[in-house]
């Protein structure tokens, strides 16, 4: 079930309804039977994934606290660690492996292909399941004694196919003591879900149609509109995904959990390092906290160095857990390099710019921003290798305005002043739910017609878009 | 009141910055189809227009709601070549650059081959078959733009002639006794027909044509009407699964036999006497036998579009390289190739065929 269908909202309304009126000690059953319902009505048979994946990880939570040395747990970790990451890679990675194995050794391993369906949301819920178990090792949290509290962190529908990665640290005490929600609960949802649904529904799907036609058959357009394209998709990734991220937090507090920020006006940052402390930042702080502080700290003895190598390795990582292909890991380890680069650089580049004045030199770092994660998202969209060299010859090989460039251009316009514009508002108001400072009156002369346009829009499709993250 | 009026102003303030984004970003439709019992659905005129099914396509509809830029009634040269283009979405060839329609390339190429100018007067228009608006346009345009040439698409849809499924291009026209077309009554009763009419026949509906919310409005109302209420807001949850019937009509009307009303057609329009009339028969949507059959036996000038893409084939190009990626090879138009591909065998066709064509005063 996709959240940008009138059927979303049909299902939200209806649940949270009957979830506010039931009886305590039932309420955490039902929640967690809609969502395995709403799981499985893209796919039933991944439920038993789901299911059996979230029950292997209770259990292993529970065995490596109490294991009776360090030893055992570790032993333990691994296995988990290991049976894991095997049904991610089987599902996830092994064409990926099988194909790449083939064209570096040259060897027919088609009768290896398998035609495998990607389970939804399997990267996210997995990376969630590891941070239980990790943490429990670490002794940073006590496994929960209730199987159900467990399954609901893993499961609960608002965020479990794409996010935001919750840590059972900050979730579990949320879903021990789960209360009906309050009425601030309800405002505050409602806030989030109506600038979600307007990031995802009418900047995110609509602006996809551009996006979508010219990436598919690039060889038709010139210069000036394969350009625009790349920033036309990059206002679709942050409409997708921080709309998603939106609604996900959005229904979360329709049930009294708050689920953590995931973007924070990541158009707005003035350099690599700052955009990733704002975008996906639920993935960005898993890598940091369980890959790259642990790998920096063990490799110390070699100083600087070691801040590179944990930048390099973790983004390398980063690319392939966004997908099995090589356009993915080559956008994840571009990003590692820059990110080095920025590292070694930082006192030089304060002293070299710090000369301009501080709105000249944040302007400038923010264009070159945004440039470089617009040209990076060229190889993260790219279905092969050879449309990015399409795109490469079009841009720089010749430059040829085109037909429609203007047109497109005025399009991009449009829709960057719609993003830009809710996430100054954000950055004002110090808030995502921005609308809830609002007076009562000016917040639903907003909130009228922009739901009148999603509700109108939702029903003018005929198959929604689904979310660029589900693929993940 | 204070508080009301506040309400009212940011109302307004949100509502007229929304238009503006919707309508800037193209996500709204510029116009609605208005339907027209004689000329079947048209577009609105002289307006910028966008569409994006299978390519992009940014341009503007002409007087008529075409397309395509205007064209001038009276050929300015008597040597010119004109020739009229009635057809469904193929010949109209949205999404695909101007530059590349193949009418362009006729245009263009059969020009140089023959020494003279050559304009081509598209009047495709998606969804048209035979009894829509090809047999309406016919007499209307010909005389209009003095053509000496007339192409007609033809394919298996010009064999629709049962009321059988309103989403399917069937026009459900019937011929009256003085030959005239005529709306059914069955597909009065449709949706798409009655919201049609009460938008042309309800001038306050045209004014606010204008405004963008107003357009969501429309196709939103549309579509539920046409789909039903309970299928569009819970998808799978409510939709019925389709017939198997249902399914493999499209497909197995291509080999039914070709039935009176598009025969008559076919006839009549052949037997118009102003201009030649060339059947363009096409390998897709659905390739029908009957038709090409029909006109081989009634010795009819017609060019067969599937030769040219058989040929391709042979040669070894995929069919597929010549149709829009964007949708599945049978539901997909011809992309920029497919054009091309298809421009360079009319010229080669026309060029072969000149001399048998019945055009006075244009030899070659």
């Amino acid at each position: 079930m996709l959240f940008n269908t009138p059927l979303y909202l049909v299902f939200l309304i209806l649940v949270v309804t009957i979830f506010y009126y039931l009886p305590k000690k039932i309420d955490k059953i039902f929640f967690l039977a809609v969502s395995y319902f709403f799981y499985a009505y893209w796919d039933w048979r991944f439920l038993f994934l789901l299911v059996g994946s979230s029950l292997m990880d209770y259990y292993f939570g529970l065995l490596i606290f109490r294991a009776s040395t360090k030893q055992k747990k570790k032993a333990i970790l691994f296995l988990s660690l290991f049976l894991n990451l095997s049904i991610l890679g089987f599902f996830k990675y092994f064409n990926f492996f099988i194909d790449t194995f083939r064209v570096a050794f040259g060897t027919k391993l088609d009768f290896m292909h398998l035609h495998i369906l990607l389970p939804v949301g399997i990267s996210f819920y997995t990376f969630q399941s590891l941070s239980y178990t990790l943490d429990i090792y670490r002794d940073k949290l006590s496994p929960t004694k209730s199987i159900l509290d467990y399954c609901l962190f893993v499961g609960i529908f608002p965020h479990m196919v794409s996010g935001p990665i919750v840590r059972a640290r900050d979730m579990l005490p949320q879903l021990e003591v789960l209360e009906k929600p309050l009425r601030k609960d309800f405002i505050s949802g409602f806030s989030l879900i109506t600038v979600g649904m307007f990031q995802k529904v009418l900047v995110g799907d609509t602006v996809a149609k551009y996006v979508d036609h010219i990436f598919i058959d690039p060889k038709y357009y010139n210069s000036g509109e394969l350009l625009i394209s790349i920033f036309l998709f990059t206002i679709q990734m942050y409409a997708d995904f921080a709309g998603y991220s939106n609604i996900a937090r959005g229904s979360a507090r329709f049930f009294g959990i708050d689920l953590i920020d995931n973007f924070n006006q990541p158009f707005l940052s003035r350099s690599l390092t700052e955009y990733w402390r704002r975008w996906h930042i639920s993935l960005s702080t898993w890598f940091y906290d369980y890959l790259f502080h642990p790998l920096v700290f063990s490799l110390r003895n070699i100083g600087k160095a070691s801040v590179a190598v944990g930048l390099i390795v973790t983004f390398f990582l980063s690319g392939l857990w966004h997908g099995a292909n090589w356009t993915f890991i080559a956008w994840g380890t571009m990003h590692g390099v820059v990110l080095v680069y920025e590292f070694y650089t930082k006192k030089f580049r304060k002293r070299v710019f710090g000369v301009l004045p501080q709105w000249l030199n944040d302007t400038i770092s923010r264009i070159i921003t945004f440039l470089y994660i617009s040209f990076s998202l060229l190889i993260f969209r790219a279905p092969h290798m050879s449309t990015i060299k399409i795109y490469w010859r079009g841009i720089v090989g010749k430059w040829q305005p085109g037909e429609y460039t203007v047109d497109l251009f005025f399009v991009f316009v449009a829709y960057f002043l719609a993003l830009i514009t809710i996430d100054i508002a954000e950055t004002v108001m110090k808030k995502h739910e921005f609308l809830d400072d609002v007076k009562p009156a000016v917040k639903f002369g907003i909130v009228i017609p922009v739901w009148i346009g999603v509700i109108l829009y939702m029903y003018t499709v005929g198959k929604p878009v689904p979310f660029i993250y589900f693929q993940f | 009141m204070k508080n009301f009026l506040l309400f009212i102003f940011s109302l307004l303030v949100t509502l007229v910055c929304l238009d503006i984004f919707l309508k800037q970003t193209r996500i709204t439709a510029p116009t609605i189809k208005y339907y027209d019992e004689k000329y079947g659905s048209l577009n609105r005129a002289n307006m910028k227009y966008f569409k994006s099914v299978e390519g992009l396509f940014f341009g503007n509809t002409n007087y008529d709601g075409r397309f395509r830029e205007n064209y001038a009634p009276r050929k300015s040269d008597k040597r010119t070549l004109r020739i009229l283009l009635l057809g469904d979405s193929f010949a109209e060839g949205i999404d695909v650059f101007p530059k590349n329609h193949f009418a362009q390339i006729v245009e263009d190429s059969l020009g140089k081959k023959l020494g003279r100018k050559v304009e081509v007067i598209n009047y495709g228009k998606g969804n048209s078959t035979i009894h829509s608006s090809s047999y309406f346009f016919l007499n209307y345009l010909s005389k209009k733009y003095d053509v000496d040439l007339v192409f007609i698409f033809a394919d298996g849809r010009d064999l629709y002639n049962m009321p059988y499924k309103t989403s399917l291009p069937s026009t459900c026209y019937v011929m009256d006794s003085n030959n005239h077309l005529i709306v059914s009554d069955y597909w009065k009763q449709s949706p798409e027909y009655r919201i049609s009419v009460k938008l042309a026949n309800t001038p306050v509906l045209k004014y606010y044509e204008d405004l963008a919310y107003f357009r969501l409005l429309y196709r939103a109302y549309a579509r539920v009407k046409i789909n039903g209420f309970g299928a569009q807001t819970l998808g799978k949850l409510w939709a019925a699964p389709k017939l198997q019937s249902e399914k493999n009509y499209t497909y197995n009307i291509a080999n039914e036999e070709i039935c009176p009303l598009t025969q008559k057609l076919y006839d009549t329009m052949y037997s118009y006497d102003k201009a030649q009339v060339v059947f363009i028969l096409r390998n897709k949507p659905i390739n029908a036998p009957v038709i090409l059959e029909y006109v081989k036996s009634k010795n009819y000038q017609y060019i067969n579009l599937a030769d040219t893409f058989d040929n391709f084939n042979i040669k070894g190009t995929k069919i597929d390289a010549y149709y829009f990626k964007a949708t599945n090879t049978y539901g997909g138009h011809w992309n920029n190739e497919g054009h091309e591909a298809v421009g360079n065998y009319l010229v080669h066709q026309i060029y072969k065929n000149f001399e048998n064509y019945k055009m006075p005063g244009l030899e070659k």
